[in-house]
Order: C-alpha cells, then sequence, then structure tokens
C-alpha cells in the first residue's frame, strides 16, 4: 500500500506525463458513444487527474513478491476512475448534456474556453433499457473472448449505421489475438448478444 | 426480402444493449486484462493532452508552482525502477512565502 506521504507537484507531473496519453485514448474511445464526444472525454480526461491529484493516496495495490511493475494496475485504477467520473456526469445531467466546466480546456490546440452550453447541439440521454444488475450479470458469463469481441463492437456501434464494420485494423488485430477468421467476429458478437438477451427474459422488468 | 425477426430482435438488443453500456460505463475496461486487451486495440501514439499545467489551471487558477503542497502518495511509484522520488526539502514549503 502506498503511503500517504506529502510528495512535490514534480512527482504528479511525471506521474501526469507518464499516464495522459493512456487516459485520454481511453476517454476518447468510450465516450465516443457520446455527441460532443470529444469535449465530453476531455472532461472526462481533466476530472480523472483531478480526482488522482486529491484521492492519489487511496490506490492500493496488491503485493506480489518479485513483481516491480505495476503499470496495468495503475491503469487499470484510471481507467475505473475514468467509468466513475462519467457515471457522475451523467448522474448529474440525466435530462440533458451540459458540459461539467464551466471553464475548460480543449486539449486538441490547449485553447483554453469559456463554455457556455449550446442547446442546439445536445441531445437528452437515453434511459437505458436493462437493469444495471442483469447487464452484469449477463456480462458475467461471456467468456473472455466473447466479452472482448462484443465489447470491441461496442466501442464502434454507431446507432446511425448499425451494421457498420469496424475498422480493418481493429479486425486484424483483433483476429489475430483471438486466432479467428474476420467472419467469425459477428458470430462471436452475435453470440455473446443472444447469451445476454436469455438473461434478460430470465428476469423482466419489475 | 428476407425477414429473419430473429435477426431484427438481436438488432434490437444490440442498440438496447450499447445504449445500457454507453450509461452505465461499461464501455470502460476495468481490470488488468481488459486493459491490455485495449490498448493492444488501440494503441495510437499521436494525442494531444493538455499540459499539466491546464490541468491545474482549471481547478485553481493557479499554476502547477503553487500546487507544490499536493497530498499524492503516487507519482513516482510506476516508474520502471518502483521507487519513490525524493521530496525536495524546500517542496514542502510554500513558494509564495520564499
Amino acid at each position: 500500500m502506498l503511503n500517504n506521504s506529502s510528495l512535490s507537484g514534480q512527482a504528479f507531473e511525471e506521474f501526469y506525463n507518464r499516464f495522459k496519453d493512456f487516459v485520454l485514448i481511453l476517454c476518447r474511445k468510450c465516450c465516443s458513444a457520446f455527441d460532443n464526444s470529444n469535449q465530453l472525454a476531455d472532461d472526462i480526461f481533466q476530472h480523472t487527474f483531478l480526482k488522482v491529484l486529491h484521492k492519489g493516496y487511496t490506490f492500493q495495490k496488491r503485493e506480489v513478491p518479485g513483481k516491480e511493475i505495476y503499470t496495468p494496475e495503475i491503469k487499470s485504477w484510471l481507467s475505473r476512475i475514468a467509468k466513475n467520473e462519467l457515471i457522475n456526469f451523467l448522474r448529474k445531467n440525466p435530462d440533458e448534456k451540459v458540459l461539467m466546466l464551466q471553464n475548460r480546456i480543449r486539449s486538441q490546440d490547449l485553447e483554453i474556453i469559456s463554455h457556455e452550453p449550446d442547446k442546439t447541439d445536445q441531445e437528452p440521454i437515453q434511459s437505458p433499457s436493462i437493469q444495471q444488475d442483469i447487464l452484469e450479470k449477463g456480462l458475467s458469463i461471456l467468456s473472455e473472448e466473447e466479452k472482448l469481441v462484443l465489447m470491441t463492437y461496442m466501442l464502434y456501434y454507431n446507432r446511425q449505421s448499425p451494421n457498420s464494420h469496424l475498422p480493418d485494423e481493429i479486425i486484424k488485430t483483433l483476429t489475430q489475438k483471438l486466432g479467428v477468421k474476420a467472419g467469425s467476429l459477428r458470430q462471436i458478437k452475435s453470440r455473446a448478444l443472444q447469451k445476454i438477451m436469455k438473461i434478460k427474459e430470465q428476469f423482466p422488468i419489475t | 426480402m428476407n425477414y429473419n425477426p430473429e435477426m431484427n430482435n438481436e438488432k434490437k438488443f444490440e442498440d438496447e444493449l450499447f445504449n445500457s453500456l454507453k450509461f452505465y460505463g461499461y464501455l470502460f475496461p476495468e481490470n488488468v486484462s481488459q486493459i491490455e486487451a485495449f490498448e493492444g486495440l488501440h494503441n495510437e501514439s499521436i494525442v494531444n493532452a493538455p499540459s499539466i499545467n491546464d490541468i491545474l489551471l482549471l481547478e485553481s487558477g493557479a499554476s502547477v508552482d503553487n500546487s507544490i503542497n499536493l497530498e499524492i502518495g503516487l507519482a513516482a511509484y510506476s516508474s520502471s525502477d518502483d521507487t519513490f522520488l525524493d521530496i525536495p526539502e524546500e517542496d514542502s514549503e510554500d513558494p509564495e512565502k520564499k
């Protein structure tokens, strides 16, 4: 477990520089389903590091004898913080998307802007039709392969074009990683969807 | 025209699932294996992340120089030799008092 010691801004800066690219890519990809996705991703990114700044001492690691590098664990921790920041944002803004920060940075050009919500480019966030516990149950019964394929398709899902394909480079990486042909990916996704559908049917909305 | 009601249901469910995953934040990878898979798929290297000063500026309007008394035990932890940075003694003082 880390000590709650007082370290310098230099230490936080080093941590920030080490993980900022990962967190920004993560936020960009995982927020891509939302309108104004880049702005939302940038806000989630910034709030994630502000949370680390104030709560970093709460990070705990499980000691593994002989293990010296815990970068994947830290990335996993950062991803969970980012996820919680997104959920908090959605809780606070259930009906419409209002960006979180009044004064915010647009990371693409580092221009500091004062944001005034533009109602014309915001759409209501649709309430989910699958309850969270059912969703978790459904995801938990998927194999690692099914989960990876399904979640990858979901990252690239486009409601306006639901039959669209994954990008070629993603298909190539996935097929190499899983040792399957490209045509099998849709079958794996379909199998995963069917499994979760069955779980949902077993637990109808009360 | 072929009509496959099962496929149609699946498409509809896929849309429901997408919306639910999005709403509950499940598109974020949560554990080490998911992180590794995510990075394997999205190993992009060109991004324009803001500087540390920009992040701190957002919160307080202060520059990084004024944030020297941070309570954080994490920063140097992930370095390849797994060591912490030493904290210069002067860093624990308020730079504005100097």
